[in-house]
């Protein structure tokens, strides 16, 4: 057999042909979402589809009533649910993320006899700087004789630590001259009021004066997080912890929770304006194509998805033919299953936990319940960050105490409910991962994606294990058969007589 | 030369194997009882392959998963002596099938076939049956049903087989007892060809 005869040649032009078309979908990613998003969808209506061809309707009506009837659940669900879930979705984004702004000036005032020109610079003291310098904008100070001009300062951090910096001024009187801005200072007269009488009233500075030694500005943060800190604040003084480590454990809690939040947050905006979201939403696909675009090339893959995988399978060679088709039917059957034994999941614990929420009360039950449904897919991690960012929310909003019971309750109810009777039922959803590999790959996807690929990573994960199991399996037989197998090629075909 | 199956895979012509395939599938067993409509649905299971002379078709162990009906040129089946060598044990042609009863169970492949000539073939696989019994009940029943009856008739032949073979080893016993010479004992019974 020759280096290169006609199998080799065919094999290689396949794998070059692949490596064109996987580089090939690497240039065009951009475009490629709403096919993948219909793909997505396409898969998971699939059965729907097959099921009501078998009940005697034909393949186009019955993909056109499944539109109808999403496109309806999802009008139905917009005009009942709708208002609310925006409200609440902005509601809990302005008090979980937007911050408090709080505006201070200072006013130079000029020397009677000479123009003075600064330039004024922030400066801050820790990681994050929750200090902007609103006016002027570009820290350009020219005063003419004698004229008074305000320097305007705005505080929004992310949290309730204490924030430290300083308002820089440089060329005056020579040396530049840091004022001190403070943010955040614990509710305490003494400390408080310390650092006013060291830093307040008026303050002559070489021939022109300040108004102020400094700046305090408050309190400010997001709302959330404030009165989850107030609570929590209030509750460590009820229960006779000292001022002083109080203070150190609130301040360590804060700082490093939002670091955290922070980072995934960060992380998440990054995956998510990365070139295929951006693209998406500003470049030629824009949100109205994506709406059109998305179902109709769902309806072909729903419509032609047998005969696009046969015409795909149909080009692999002979003798791996048999193999592939049966390992594309296996793997196709355990992803699909995977895949709506995972949605149903999702959707029923997300159902259980806005209805029950609603019928609790509880603020924002809307957003906390659909997170605490799309959390579920993680196991392990994923109950304990539903019943966490509900207690958050019931400690920060309402009643306090007795609805905190309620909430745990409410979610080890739905934990049951989830365990005893959807899991059994999605038999296909139970590919045992690790809880290893659970944190591992959760934590992997924190960092390449933020929270959404943490949300990403553990079906993948499950989606890749069914793959290399089904492949494994479907392969194991074709290399060491029970059987020894005829060398045919160099057998000598005797002929058996036919009796 | 002949044409190589992976590019004539590739760029096969339909439209002429729509009635080609139904003329010879139609007097095939497991296909005669479909109208030509159901056919039409059947078809979208079916796969034509193009194998090379002397290229394997099913190799005996594997885990087979499809039938065979051979649309034109010449199949042998070949199954391993205890010394090692492939003995043909028959010979198929345009019209006939193998390995049918993987379709009905998961067990490995008791033979090998080999394309004595270029040699096209439609393939009809288990995973797609299953989804065709799903999605066409009454069509997967008729094939199914076929599939069942010639396991039957193949089952009815085995025991006749069998019947003679016990038949022919108490004779010879009888004829060990009384002391005469056995002759002819040697030539074994052919044993049906399967895929």
């Amino acid at each position: 057999m020759g280096s290169l005869s006609g199998p080799r040649i065919a094999l290689l032009a396949a794998i070059l042909t692949a490596l064109l078309a996987l580089w090939l979908v690497y240039l065009l990613r951009g475009i490629l979402a709403p096919f993948v998003l219909a793909f997505v969808l396409a898969y998971v209506l699939t059965p729907l589809v097959d099921g009501m061809e078998a009940r005697g309707l034909r393949r186009v009506p019955s993909i056109l009533l499944i539109f109808l009837a999403t496109f309806a659940v999802l009008a139905f669900g917009m005009v009942t649910l709708g208002k609310r879930m925006t409200g609440e979705m902005i509601d809990l984004y302005e008090d979980l993320l937007r911050p408090e702004r709080v505006q201070s000036t200072i006013t130079i005032t000029g020397r009677a006899d000479q123009a003075l020109s600064a330039r004024a610079t922030i400066r801050s003291e820790g990681e994050t700087n929750p200090f902007v310098l609103l006016d002027p904008a570009d820290g350009k100070l020219f005063l003419e004789p004698g004229q008074q001009t305000a320097l305007r300062v705005e505080f929004a951090p992310l949290d309730v630590a204490e924030h430290a910096g300083a308002l820089v001024l440089e060329g005056l009187a020579g040396t530049p001259h840091a004022i001190p801005l403070r943010g955040n200072l614990m509710e305490r007269g003494d400390q408080k009021g310390a650092w006013e009488r060291r830093h307040g009233g008026a303050r002559p500075l070489g021939e022109w004066t300040l108004s102020a030694g400094g700046l305090d500005f408050g309190l400010a943060g997001p709302h959330l997080v404030r009165r989850i800190t107030s609570k929590t604040w209030r509750l460590g003084r009820y229960l006779g912890f000292g001022e002083e480590s109080m203070a150190a454990a609130t301040t360590w809690v804060t700082t490093h929770s939002h670091q955290l939040v922070d980072v995934l947050f960060e992380r998440t905006t990054r995956f998510l304006s990365g070139s295929v979201t951006t693209r998406l939403l500003s470049g030629f696909v824009s949100g109205v194509m994506l709406l059109v675009l998305v179902p109709f090339v769902a309806f072909f893959f729903l419509k032609e998805g047998r005969r696009i995988t046969r015409a795909l399978v149909e080009m692999v060679p002979n003798a791996y033919f048999e193999m592939t088709l049966n390992l594309v039917h296996s793997i196709n059957h355990s992803i699909g299953g995977y895949i709506r034994g995972q949605l149903l999941a999702v959707s029923v614990v997300a159902f259980l936990s806005v209805t029950g929420l609603i019928l609790l009360e509880l603020p924002y039950a809307i957003p906390v319940g659909i997170a605490a449904g799309l959390a579920n897919m993680i196991p392990y991690l994923g109950p304990v960050i539903g019943i966490a960012s509900a207690t958050g929310v019931a400690l920060a909003t309402a009643s306090g105490g007795a609805m905190v019971a309620k909430v745990v309750l409410l979610f080890l109810c739905i934990q049951i409910v989830d365990n005893v009777l959807v899991q059994p039922i999605v038999v296909a959803r139970s590919v045992a991962l690790h809880p290893l590999v659970v944190l591992t790959v959760v934590m992997m996807g924190s960092e390449f994606g933020g929270v959404v690929g943490m949300l990403i990573a553990v079906p993948a994960t499950g989606i890749l294990k069914v793959s290399v199991q089904r492949f494994h399996e479907g392969v194991r037989g074709y290399r060491i058969s029970g059987l020894p197998r005829p060398d045919v090629r160099g057998a000598t075909w005797s002929r058996v007589s036919q009796s | 030369m002949p044409p190589d199956p992976f590019w004539s895979n590739l760029f096969r012509r339909r439209d002429r194997d729509g009635d080609e395939l139904y003329e010879v599938l139609s007097k095939v067993p497991v296909f005669q009882d479909l109208s030509r409509r159901e056919f039409e649905r059947v078809r979208e299971v079916l796969h034509p392959r193009t194998y090379s002379a002397e290229e394997t078709i099913v190799r005996a162990g594997d885990p087979g998963v499809g039938m065979f009906v051979i649309l034109s040129g010449e199949v042998a089946v070949l199954q391993e002596e205890a010394d090692g060598a492939a003995v043909e044990v028959a010979t198929f042609g345009e019209g006939d099938f193998f390995g049918d009863q993987v379709l009905l169970d998961e067990s490995p492949r008791t033979a090998s076939a080999v394309a004595r000539q270029s040699t096209r073939v439609v393939g009809l696989y288990r995973p797609e049956l299953l989804q065709l019994i799903k999605s066409q009940p009454r069509i997967g029943v008729k094939v199914v049903m076929q599939l069942s009856r010639m396991a039957a008739v193949r089952l009815r032949q085995t025991n006749r087989l069998l019947r003679e073979a016990r038949q022919r080893v108490r004779r010879l016993e009888a004829e060990a007892d009384s002391g005469e010479p056995a002759d002819g004992a040697g030539a074994g019974e052919e044993p049906p060809a399967e895929g």
